[in-house]
């Protein structure tokens, strides 16, 4: 008997610690993947101002499972529980973390992405170190295993795959940085795809992200033999069956996702009494945790639509899931016109503005379609919003500049319930009537204008390049016009840019004219003509020893890494180092920003600041490529007591190669100087985004002052610009006497080319482009020669195609 | 006397040290006989302990022959092993995942013998405690701090030395087995800590805000600033680290670099390479580092001092 009872208290002391869930003495690392909205984190636009952010979901993913896991008695090792650009460590410290924490596993959470706008997938992903089949550490591939069943069931995603990266990459051996180094079994679990629009809309829902946290507890609880929790997870999507979402979703198939989910629902769970209240993230999502198995109603309550209820049956250690499709209360009403654009008798209305209507109610697209006109009439197509609420007109072609239109909605027009508007609604709007000029850089009468200006022209409206012909001219002071290079990318936000092939004159006046026609892309033309005069810089020279060349980019630290940048949009703003505009050597920095809002700073900082010495006279400098965009260029300098020093250098107001110096004494603080890092400070009145480059830091800065010679002093010609050349390039010489000239070019094997000057000139400094868009040469070394009446010199350039 | 003189001058030279050159930068191990990673050289700078890229397995090169020994095949072997003092034994552990758990066994190598025997098993949370110079004296079981001074033998008392470690992510600073957790920069993850040579001072990373040198109380004297898997060279006066650059997914760029911290001056001493350096280590003076590339080559480099 006795030996009976011992039985029965075995088997249930056996029982109960099967169903007791603990994971008591484990310790675990969980490194929430990326981090900080910087260069190594993915962002996902979904319009109006909403991103989706990776660090952000895997974050909240990660809070989630260290809760979990410590109310199980896990000692939990996180790698970062915040989200600032410092908590996106190295790889080597998320290692060193979990090695040095002695953690029994290691996980890393992360959404994955296909990175392409038009293919779109959604299934779980878990990645481990080694062969697919010979795992590094044999426990990964058995956490996989468990990870890809539980986030399937909670994510719902179309399928599941685990794979070590060896095969996974394709690369026969160690891939992934986090596993690299790691000293215990480790696994990456990419859940979803957070660039599938709709994946991205649920990953906004902090439930789901605590959905899949439930699912990777489950995991651990299964790896450590943890036993089951005891209860279950409600869960579920609400929407609207009347509804589509947009067709850019792209929506895959075999899933509900083209319905629309519906916003802040009330779902109720009874009994128990519990609510739900949906986010306005377009998911419709809800859940119910920590749920006693039983059998439950599920209801739901949407304002204007008929409530629903389903019933669910939950079971511990699994979630249930019942995705609700919601009708509309039918509404017994006429319509109403709630809201239309363009505004009633507003002028200046874009030339190609779509006419937008707003019913209250849902309408009928076709009879409703067919009780709009608009006068006179105009082609162009409608279409409705998913709601049937919206209906939008597209003009087909422009509407008629300085043009009054009417448009009209009649009594016809019916809603999806058959009540009829009960009065015509009507609105006109005028048309924009003229290309108006926003600003021009430079300024008519400006001085000190660097040699290598961009021109900048800016309209209101996107340009027609069509138009441009014979309607800009760039001369200097004796009327010949400047070889330029165009930048083309900018006509479609109505800007024209253009710089001259090769350093203007120092000192010398030129004059740039945009004449009056100039169409943008609504055809509506400037009426104007525009006339600015200025005069370039003296003709300084800088010399000095040079610090630092921006011809390497593993030396800067990336501005969206640095701790000082704030306020930009991440994905706009970059640092790097490119061979398009090199003052000297063969690169230059290139930093691209965008500000977001108000007080916004971008920072390039040296990883390793350069050591200037102590205060003094000397001078230190950088060869700056402003963008004239009114904000604030700052350095800042460390002193010896580690102070960090800003100092405001200038206003950006300029365009072109300048030198931007700062004498030593000039810096506060004591003690030793080092350079550390170039600010661009946002100010109040400036541009929201811009692009600056940088070339040459000096330091012991000597400035000489040459004046220009009214007239050359000797015969002179120079080597050309650019060389090596691609299409084309600039010849430029100097002529101290009247004389009759002969330039021209030829092969090396002496054949002439073409002849590009036979004139006489007058004295003075020319420039002459040589392209070879109308011949047909091979790559090579040619000549070119300049006869000026005794004066002959030959000089070799080089084609590179 | 002439010892004595030797030893000032190869410190002294170095502190004042403007420029430093790289002499050399050669191949310790040859990639077609394998990846290595994670070198450690002996205290008298004879040999030099290597590993496999995930720390499983330990190999024993005599730098003076070349002759590699393959010491064990183990997982976790090649994770913070030490040598005694006169380089014939050496210290590594085995990691063993039961149901999940890691348990971990302290290992002893016999050199002369080539024989490993097992010193003690079981242990959840094993941390072999190593001299700047990769000599070990003390281990860390579960908190507690103990000695190994008798090679092969473990002493059960309270180890009388100075020794840092982390747990719980915090810096631990232990003598006689009184502790001391010190968080320098507030809460967070503190890695890579060590006591410099004259164990005065603590060197370490704080995830995410870069690395440190404080005083035994946490108080910051320098702050090295964006440097990983930091070391004090043998004088104490210079930092050696790597300066490892990924793009999220893994390592893109890597140097070696060393500061003084008293004058603050920086080398990077793998510039002129293309390889993605990492994980270096001192050799026995200020003039020789090893590490590894991101494919498994280790490296030597000597340096000179101006």
């Amino acid at each position: 008997m006795k030996k009976i009872i011992l039985l029965i208290v075995l088997a249930l002391l056996s029982l109960s610690s099967l169903q007791a869930q603990s994971l008591a003495g484990y310790k675990i690392c969980i490194n929430p993947g990326h981090g900080g909205h910087d260069s190594n984190d993915r962002e996902i636009p979904l319009g109006n101002g909403v991103t989706f952010w990776e660090s952000e979901g895997n974050l909240s993913k990660g809070l989630y499972l260290k809760t979990m896991l410590e109310s199980l008695g896990a000692t939990v090792v996180m790698s970062r529980v915040t989200n600032f650009s410092s908590d996106d460590l190295p790889l080597s410290q998320i290692v060193a973390i979990a090695n040095t924490n002695n953690v029994d596993y290691f996980h890393s959470i992360h959404s994955n992405a296909t990175g392409s706008a038009t293919v779109k997938a959604n299934y779980t992903l878990i990645l481990f170190q080694g062969k697919t089949t010979v795992p590094t550490y044999p426990g990964s591939l058995t956490m996989a295993n468990f990870l890809a069943d539980n986030i399937l069931k909670t994510n719902r995603t179309i399928r599941k795959q685990i794979a070590g990266d060896f095969d996974f990459y394709g690369t026969g051996q160690a891939y992934l940085g986090v596993f690299k180094g790691l000293n215990m079994p480790g696994t990456l679990s990419e859940g979803s795809f957070h660039d599938y629009t709709p994946e991205s809309w649920r990953l906004k829902s902090e439930s789901y992200l605590k959905h899949e946290a439930w699912g990777i507890a489950r995991s651990f609880l299964k790896y450590f033999n943890g036993g089951d929790f005891k209860e279950g997870i409600v869960a579920g999507i609400v929407r609207d069956m009347l509804e589509t979402v947009p067709a850019s979703y792209l929506p895959l198939s075999g899933t509900s996702d083209n319905y629309k989910p519906i916003n802040n629902v009330k779902v109720m769970l009874e009994p128990g009494g519990k609510t739900y209240t949906g986010d306005s993230y377009n998911n419709g999502y809800y859940l119910f945790d920590g749920v006693t198995p039983g059998t439950y109603k599920v209801i739901v309550e949407v304002e204007k639509m008929r409530p629903d209820t389903a019933t669910v049956i939950v079971k511990a250690n699994e979630s249930v899931f019942s995705d609700r499709l919601m009708t509309l209360n039918p509404i017994l009403e006429p319509p109403k016109v709630v809201n239309y654009s363009p505004a009633d008798s507003v002028n200046e209305v874009s030339n190609v503005a779509p006419v937008a209507i707003d019913f209250d109610i849902r309408m009928n697209p076709t009879e409703t379609q067919n009780a709009v006109t608009i006068t006179p009439a105009v082609d162009g197509s409608f279409k409705w919003d998913t709601d049937f609420k919206k209906l939008t007109f597209t003009p087909s072609k422009c509407y008629v500049p300085g043009g009054r239109y009417t448009v009209k909605v009649s009594t016809a027009a019916k809603t999806h319930f058959g009540f009829y508007l009960q009065a015509d609604k009507s609105f006109s709007f005028t048309t924009r009537s003229k290309l108006n000029l926003v600003s021009i850089y430079p300024k008519h009468g400006s001085t000190d204008i660097s040699k290598t200006v961009l021109v900048r022209i800016a309209f209101e409206k996107g340009i027609n390049a069509v138009t441009l012909a014979q309607k800009i001219f760039f001369t200097d002071s004796l009327g010949a016009s400047v070889p330029l290079t165009v930048n083309q990318a900018k006509y479609s936000q109505g800007i024209i840019e253009f710089e001259p092939k090769a350093p203007l004159t120092p000192n010398s006046l030129y004059k740039v004219v945009v004449k009056e026609g100039i169409g943008d892309v609504e055809f509506v033309y400037s009426p104007t003509t525009y006339t600015v005069e200025y005069r370039t810089e003296k003709n300084l020279t800088f010399t000095g020893t040079v610090l630092e060349g921006f011809e390497n980019e593993n030396v800067w630290q990336a501005p969206t890494a640095s701790p000082n940048t704030k306020g930009i949009n991440a994905s706009l703003t970059s640092f790097s180092i490119l061979n398009t505009k090199p003052r000297s050597g063969s690169f230059s920095g290139r930093l691209e920003y965008s500000f977001s809002g108000k007080d916004g700073e971008v920072e390039i900082a040296k990883f390793i600041p350069i050591s200037l010495g102590s205060s003094s006279s000397a001078e230190f400098g950088i060869w700056v490529f402003g963008d004239a965009s009114s904000n604030t260029l700052e350095y800042r300098f460390i002193r010896e007591n580690s102070t960090i020093e800003k100092v405001k250098i200038d206003t950006l107001n300029w365009t072109g190669w300048k030198m931007k110096k700062i004498s030593l004494n000039q810096i506060p603080g004591n003690g030793t100087i080092q350079f550390k890092s170039i600010n661009i400070v946002q100010t109040a009145n400036g541009n929201l985004s811009g692009r600056i480059y940088f070339d040459e830091c000096l330091a012991n800065i000597i400035t000489d002052v040459k004046e220009n010679p009214a007239i050359p002093t000797e015969f002179k010609l120079e080597q050309n610009f650019p060389n090596p050349f691609n299409p084309s390039t600039v010849i430029s010489y100097q002529l101290s006497a009247f004389s009759h000239v002969s330039l021209k070019v030829y092969d090396i094997l002496g054949r002439e080319v073409v002849t590009l000057v036979d004139e006489f000139k007058q004295p003075g400094n020319y420039n002459s482009q040589f392209s070879i868009l109308n011949f047909q040469l091979t790559s090579g070394v040619y000549l070119y020669r300049l006869q000026a009446g005794n004066f002959v010199q030959t000089k070799k350039m080089l084609l590179v195609k | 006397m002439k010892r004595l003189l030797l030893i000032f001058l190869i410190t002294a030279v170095p502190l004042a040290a403007q420029k430093v050159t790289v002499v050399e930068d050669a191949a310790v191990t040859n990639l077609k006989d394998g990846a290595f990673y994670y070198p450690s050289v002996s205290p008298d700078g004879e040999n030099l302990l290597y590993s496999s890229e995930s720390y499983k397995g330990l190999w024993s090169k005599d730098l003076s022959t070349g002759k590699v020994i393959k010491i064990t095949n183990v997982n976790g072997a090649g994770y913070e092993p030490g040598f005694s003092s006169v380089s014939n034994e050496i210290l590594f552990r085995e990691d063993k995942f039961v149901k999940g758990k890691r348990f971990s066994s302290l290992l002893s190598y016999d050199a002369a013998t080539k024989k490993a025997a097992v010193l003690e098993e079981g242990i959840r949370d094993l941390k072999i405690c190593r001299d700047n110079n990769n000599a070990f004296k003390n281990y860390v079981k579960e908190t507690e701090v103990r000695s190994t001074m008798k090679q092969t033998m473990l002493q059960k008392s309270a180890a009388p030395e100075k020794v840092v470690f982390i747990q719980d992510s915090k810096i631990v600073l232990s003598e006689n087995n009184t502790k001391k957790a010190l968080q320098p920069l507030g809460e967070g993850s503190y890695i890579w800590a060590s006591l410099s040579p004259d164990k005065t001072k603590l060197l370490f990373t704080f995830a995410g805000k870069g690395t440190y040198v404080t005083n035994l109380e946490g108080t910051i004297l320098n702050k090295v600033g964006y440097a990983n898997y930091p070391s004090w060279s043998p004088d104490g006066n210079w930092i050696l680290f790597m300066k490892d650059i990924d793009n999220g997914v893994n390592t893109i760029f890597s140097d070696i670099h060393i500061v003084n911290i008293k004058t603050g001056k920086y080398f990077n001493i793998t510039l002129q390479r293309d390889d993605i350096s990492m994980y270096p280590k001192w050799g026995v003076s200020n003039s020789e580092i090893f590490y590894n590339t991101d494919n498994g080559q280790i490296r030597k480099i000597k340096l000179k001092y101006e």
